[in-house]
């Protein structure tokens, strides 16, 4: 079968009415969590994980599919609405979002910013439909040391294009190494770090540190800053004018590809793709210089941006099996509950769940815009619930999701370790997706290690002597380095 | 004390993870040999690590970043927090504000009840320890609606409950309800 036809059954899958159904409940779901300040996809997905237990697999990545496209949108939502990013990757747009909004034409930037996104996530579904496959025949022939290699890579670029620290980035990173060891050593038998209790023999679940991090720790952090209470401007109209869909067209084209190029890199993703096409959009337009004011193309850029690099990052996670984002690390970790181990042999031996995830990312897509902006006016009404609700509520749903994971209350009290390592890290301005990353990366990566020393028979040359692996590790030391050297010009600069 | 004080917060943070990374290390020695000889046992990737964390600590030690901008400001306005985006509604806490109210105690206090739904959860039940802390958490957030806290808590609670035992089949402890 080729491209299109595989694309085709995908769809085919993802049309029956059940997972129609999903996707819809996954996309408002989505939209609800994303809308929250501090909570953005890597805590809508990890949220709604649980629910997928004992689904069907290609029911369950619809459904996970509309949960991260409803997540970033809700995240431009109350950019947009309240001038509260959910996540690092919609700050673009509330430059330009927030003002609209304040001259009451919220309606219209939220309408922007779906079509925008629409137009972004359909251009880089069909990148990832012709680059994939490319990408996975190279894959192919990548061995332990390269996987080993790629992965080092994924990992340090993640650090290094995280705005905070470096050694911080690496902090976590080591950390996060550290927490997969924990356990059984699968090849030896050897308990590691378990400190004689039977229920770390099998490691720490990666929901427990997702859902720890990302959702109990964002309700310490939003207990103790405050954030969560803001007044909202009134919708307005979502409807626009044939000129303002003329202004946004060229900005989206360009912003999308841009976008998606960002997203196939490792650790690059939506918050660097959405800046790009925001200043690039910025540098280009004729009215540059009522950017930050209220201009539409200021809403369009950064969107169609932020979701072209979501679908680009799906390359590296589909084709290679390797996350290059903390998002995909969570997605990847959904992935392999539900017993989907993505990688370049998926492509040959399961192309259905290849194509059936492209083919429910795109139905997603078409939801949140079908569905999901008429509903604006109603999901917006969610922003009104109490915060105190929320934050109890969240609470809630952490505990529900673990328990019903293992059915150890153990594993609840590692979530609220995890969650006040969480609060300590964002306090203290660690980053927190080289964790996350680091945390499902690691075992894989010590397994890699492993096997290519032992072909090697103990010698560590062979992470040298193999061209990708040499480049791979070229461009990861690189990653860390070129941050440095930039600030030491700066430094003698001044 | 008066050493403590005169370190940047990295500079604390950076100790901590080294005494961390030196257990770690310590740890890590203790890891047995496996049987066979093999090139790569199962110690030697936590040794790696071990190190690495210790060396990333010294560097965290000699850093200086927002955090410790951040330590800066505040102790030149020690009264004034930071700005929040400009259209918070609530301020900054403070002086006169109750203790239970402040940010510090509600994380505290969140931290402990979260502690002990999860002490309580398998001895009085899901439900009730559920819905107590629904209820309970939402009125110390200073939510004031009684009755509709109360109907959300008990309609999550019930809702919960109902859908995973009967409709998915999955366990959650009953404990003193008889259903």
């Amino acid at each position: 079968m080729n491209a299109w036809e595989n694309l085709l059954y995908g769809f085919s899958v993802a049309l029956q009415p059940e997972a129609l159904m999903f996707v819809f409940i996954g996309v408002v779901a989505g939209t609800v969590i994303g809308m929250l300040p501090g909570l953005g996809p890597i805590s809508a997905l990890a949220l709604m994980i649980p629910v997928t237990y004992g689904m069907d697999p290609a029911i369950g990545l619809i459904l996970m599919a509309g949960v991260y496209y409803g997540a970033i949108f809700g995240g431009s939502t109350s950019s947009i609405l309240l001038n509260a990013p959910g996540v690092a990757g919609t700050v673009a747009t509330s430059f330009d979002g927030y003002p609209l909004s304040k001259q009451g034409q919220a309606g219209k930037a939220l309408a922007i910013a779906a079509y925008s996104s629409f137009i972004g996530g359909t251009i880089s579904i069909v990148g990832l439909m012709f680059i994939a496959p490319l990408l996975g025949t190279v894959a192919v022939s990548f061995g332990p040391a390269e996987y080993f290699a790629l992965m080092v890579f994924g990992l340090t670029a993640v650090v290094s294009l995280s705005e905070k620290s470096l050694i911080k980035g690496l902090i976590a990173a080591v950390f996060g190494v550290m927490v997969s060891l924990v356990g059984m050593d699968l090849q030896t038998g050897t308990a590691r770090y378990t400190f004689g209790n039977v229920n770390l023999l099998d490691g720490i679940d990666f929901l427990i540190v997702a859902l720890g991090i990302f959702a109990l720790g964002e309700v310490f952090v939003l207990l103790k800053k405050r954030t969560g209470a803001s007044k909202q401007n009134s919708l307005g109209s979502l409807k626009l004018s044939k000129k303002e869909m003329r202004d946004i067209a060229p900005p989206v084209g360009r912003s999308s590809v841009l976008g998606f190029f960002t997203g196939v890199l490792p650790g690059a993703g939506a918050t660097i793709g959405s800046f790009l096409g925001y200043s690039m959009e910025k540098r280009i337009a004729k009215d540059g210089d009522t950017f930050g004011k209220g201009n539409v193309k200021g809403v369009a850029a950064p969107e169609a941006a932020n979701n072209a690099a979501s679908g680009g990052s799906f390359v590296p996670l589909l084709t290679l099996g390797v996350p290059g984002s903390g998002t995909t690390a969570v997605l990847l970790g959904a992935l392999l509950v539900m017993g989907i181990t993505p990688g370049p042999l998926m492509l040959e031996d399961r192309p259905d769940v290849f194509w059936g995830v492209v083919a429910s990312m795109y139905i997603g897509n078409i939801f949140l815009l079908v569905l999901n902006l008429p509903l604006i006016p109603l999901i917006s009404k969610i922003l009104n619930v109490p915060r105190a609700m929320l934050l109890s509520l969240i609470i809630v749903f952490c505990m529900i999701g673990v328990y019903g994971l293992s059915f150890n209350p153990f594993d609840l009290f590692l979530v609220l370790i995890f969650g006040l390592i969480g609060f300590f890290m964002r306090m203290n301005d660690f980053p927190a997706a080289p964790l996350i990353l680091a945390m499902i990366l690691g075992a894989i990566m010590e397994e890699n290690m492993r096997q290519a020393l032992q072909i090697s028979t103990g010698d560590w040359m062979i992470f040298l002597n193999q061209p990708i692996s040499l480049t791979l590790l070229i461009l990861a030391a690189l990653s860390l380095v070129v941050p440095l050297v930039i600030r030491l010009i700066k430094f003698v600069r001044k | 004390m008066s050493l403590l004080k005169r370190l940047r917060t990295n500079q604390i943070i950076a100790l901590i993870l080294f005494l961390f990374s030196c257990l770690y290390l310590f740890q890590a020695f203790q890891i047995p040999q496996y049987a066979l000889p093999r090139p790569v046992d199962s110690d030697l990737f936590p040794k790696l690590l071990g190190f690495s964390m210790l060396v990333l600590s010294v560097a965290l030690f000699f850093e200086r970043d927002k955090t410790d901008e951040k330590d800066e400001e505040q102790a030149s306005e020690s009264s004034r927090g930071e700005a929040g985006s400009g259209d918070d509604t609530e301020s900054e806490s403070t002086p006169a504000e109750p203790f239970w109210s402040r940010p510090g105690t509600q994380v505290v206090v969140t931290a402990s009840a979260v502690g002990l739904y999860i002490l309580l959860l398998e001895v009085v039940g899901f439900v009730l320890t559920t819905l107590v802390f629904i209820f309970g958490m939402t009125l110390f957030y200073g939510y004031r609606r009684h009755l509709i806290n109360g109907i959300v808590a008990a309609t999550v609670s019930f809702g919960f409950y109902f859908i995973l035992t009967r409709g998915l089949g999955v366990y959650l402890p009953p404990g003193l309800l008889p259903f």
